[in-house]
């Protein structure tokens, strides 16, 4: 048996006794260094470089003994506390819809049934699961692949599928910040013309869908950008590389002020009573229906058909709270500020700098949607096709949603066997120019 | 204390980790580093093996007081080397004040368990 053969026996004896297998490839890979360095060092002491070996190996200790203690250390860490929460968020949105479904006649209620939103229902848990299972880090792999599928379906499914793209591109967008982040993960050392190409993928995936929900999703990358200009991972001076993001935003959020009637909205939007059977509508009806609500029980409001629109994707929270209570907002804002703020106490004890990236994106994407959801329908509408994650209507929402989930838990179940390279920004020079005073002209 | 003197493995178990935290607390280190440094400076007295010395150093990082990082050296090999936190700063505080009462505390037990040998001997 030649000498590598007995380090490889050894991990494999090592390995035999670890129960997690990804967690072997990290194992193998540290107790392989440490055999080497110990070989060395024994060659260095005037040993020949087999029986070095030999001894490196030995003095490991018994292989059963270290493989059953790396075995207890080397555990997957399953987020129990966001698994029951979302579990509980994805049955009470199941029976919600149901119940919707059931209770309100509206003209497309036809095209609902039970048995089609089961098999969506069951489609978004395998697709949580699946991503569960793998591992998180070939998705940062894949991200570039990720990265130019998701600019080629959103640019040209119009052109296969007609109006089905446009649903297809939204439920898209919801996993734009994740791959976004894997993507910016890639290009740790590149100096402004890194960042210059990272804001331009930025603007690159929201002009391919110029939709207000891509320039929502959008701000999440501009955040993220924003995290890895703080934190030096850009090399570049701080001051002048946020300039650099927030310039050019801030004179576009100019030019659509200037251009568009966006202010004439937003105002329409703060009080929808100026415009009652316009724009204003569904913010008039919202307010009517919610005046009469109470903490427990059905609200004074009358509901008539038609009258709330889209009751059963759009307005659910609204309806749920006539017919209810605000109890209904209160459990909602419970479950899912318990997601949340487990989700970040998580991400705040990853060790991985891909794993806090993406699973930062993944959150402020469920929290972006659970904001903008509870405030369109508190308000009317906003941004109509924000759903509630895992909770409200929409079957590729909830499927785009749980695939979300899927990858957040991933990163937490496996952040123990994913080691990466540290970023030391590296300081940025500061150039000097010293002015000698020039000798007296004779 | 020599270096030929053996030790009970459940003494050295509890203070193991200040002695890991004290020494990335002086420098980010890599696995077999960690051993050399600990036993050239204890005079050989703590010889670990690489059976303790990973998986606590894994607990330590499941703690969040260490964090753990590749690093490629000068041969090429990458190496994953491990470096304190601001949450393994003040654990190693804590340690170090609990060994510092557990040291005095032992050490009065003992001078006067040899006051009572001496007097019992008059």
């Amino acid at each position: 048996m030649s000498n590598k053969q007995h380090i490889e026996g050894y991990l494999e004896q090592v390995c035999r006794q670890v129960r997690w297998r990804k967690a072997h490839p990290v194992i193998r890979s540290e107790l392989s260094n440490h055999m080497e360095d110990q070989a060395e060092a024994f060659a260095a002491g005037g040993m020949d470089h087999d029986t070095a070996e030999m001894e490196a190996v030995k003095t490991m200790g018994a292989p059963e003994l270290v493989g059953s203690q790396l075995d207890h250390s080397y555990r997957p860490r399953p987020a129990w506390g966001i698994i029951a929460v979302a579990m509980v968020i994805m049955a009470i949105g199941f029976f919600a819809r149901m119940y919707l479904v059931e209770n309100i006649e509206l003209h497309y209620v036809q095209q609902f049934n039970w048995a089609r939103s089961l098999l969506w229902q069951l489609a978004a848990v395998a697709a949580a699961v699946a991503v569960y299972f793998v591992d998180y880090t070939i998705f940062a792999r894949l991200s570039s692949f990720a990265y130019l599928a998701f600019l080629g379906t959103v640019l040209f499914s119009g052109s296969f599928l007609g109006m089905r793209s446009y649903h297809l591109n939204h439920h898209l967008l919801l996993l734009m910040p994740v791959i976004y982040a894997a993507v910016l993960w890639r290009f740790p050392y590149k100096g402004y013309g890194g960042l210059l190409v990272m804001y331009l993928f930025t603007i690159l995936m929201v002009l391919s869908n110029l939709t207000v929900t891509a320039m929502v999703y959008g701000a999440i990358c501009v955040l993220l950008l924003t995290v890895r200009v703080l934190t030096g991972a850009f090399s570049v001076k701080k001051p002048l590389g946020l300039l650099l993001v927030y310039g050019p935003a801030a004179a576009f959020g100019g030019w659509l002020i200037a251009n568009t009637s966006i202010l004439d909205k937003l105002h329409i939007w703060l009080h929808p009573e100026l415009d009652p059977l316009g724009m204003g509508y569904s913010g008039s009806e919202v307010h009517r229906i919610l005046a009469g609500a109470r903490l427990i029980g059905t609200g004074s409001a009358t509901i008539e058909p038609y009258f709330l629109p889209d009751a059963v994707r759009s307005h659910m929270l609204t309806f749920l709270i006539h017919q209810f209570g605000w109890i209904v907002l209160i459990a909602v804002l419970l479950l899912f500020g318990a997601l949340l703020a487990f989700s970040c106490v998580k991400i705040s004890r990853l060790n991985s700098e891909l794993g806090r990236m993406v699973a930062g994106a993944a959150t402020a994407t469920f929290a972006l949607q659970c904001v903008l959801y509870v405030i369109n329908n508190l308000n009317g509408i906003l941004l109509s096709f924000a759903s509630l994650p895992m909770l409200s209507y929409g079957n590729g929402a909830l499927v785009a949603n749980a695939l979300l989930l899927g990858l957040l838990l991933s990163v937490f179940r496996n952040d123990d066997v994913v080691c990466e390279a540290k970023i030391t920004p590296k300081r940025v020079p500061r150039v000097v120019i010293r002015i000698e005073p020039s000798p007296p002209a004779l | 204390m020599t270096s030929t003197m053996k030790f009970d493995k459940t003494l050295m178990m509890g203070g193991l980790s200040l002695l890991l935290l004290q020494l990335l607390a002086e420098e980010d280190m890599y696995g077999y580093q960690i051993i050399s440094v600990l036993e050239s400076r204890s005079d050989k007295t703590f010889a670990l093996k690489a059976g303790t010395l990973y998986p606590l150093l894994h607990n330590l990082e499941r703690q969040g007081a260490v964090t753990a990082y590749e690093k490629a050296s000068d041969t090429g090999r990458r190496r994953k080397y491990y470096s304190i936190t601001s949450n393994g700063t003040s654990l190693l505080q804590d340690k170090k004040q609990e060994w510092s009462v557990f040291h005095t505390a032992v050490n009065r037990v003992l001078e006067g368990g040899q006051a009572c040998v001496k007097q019992t001997a008059y």
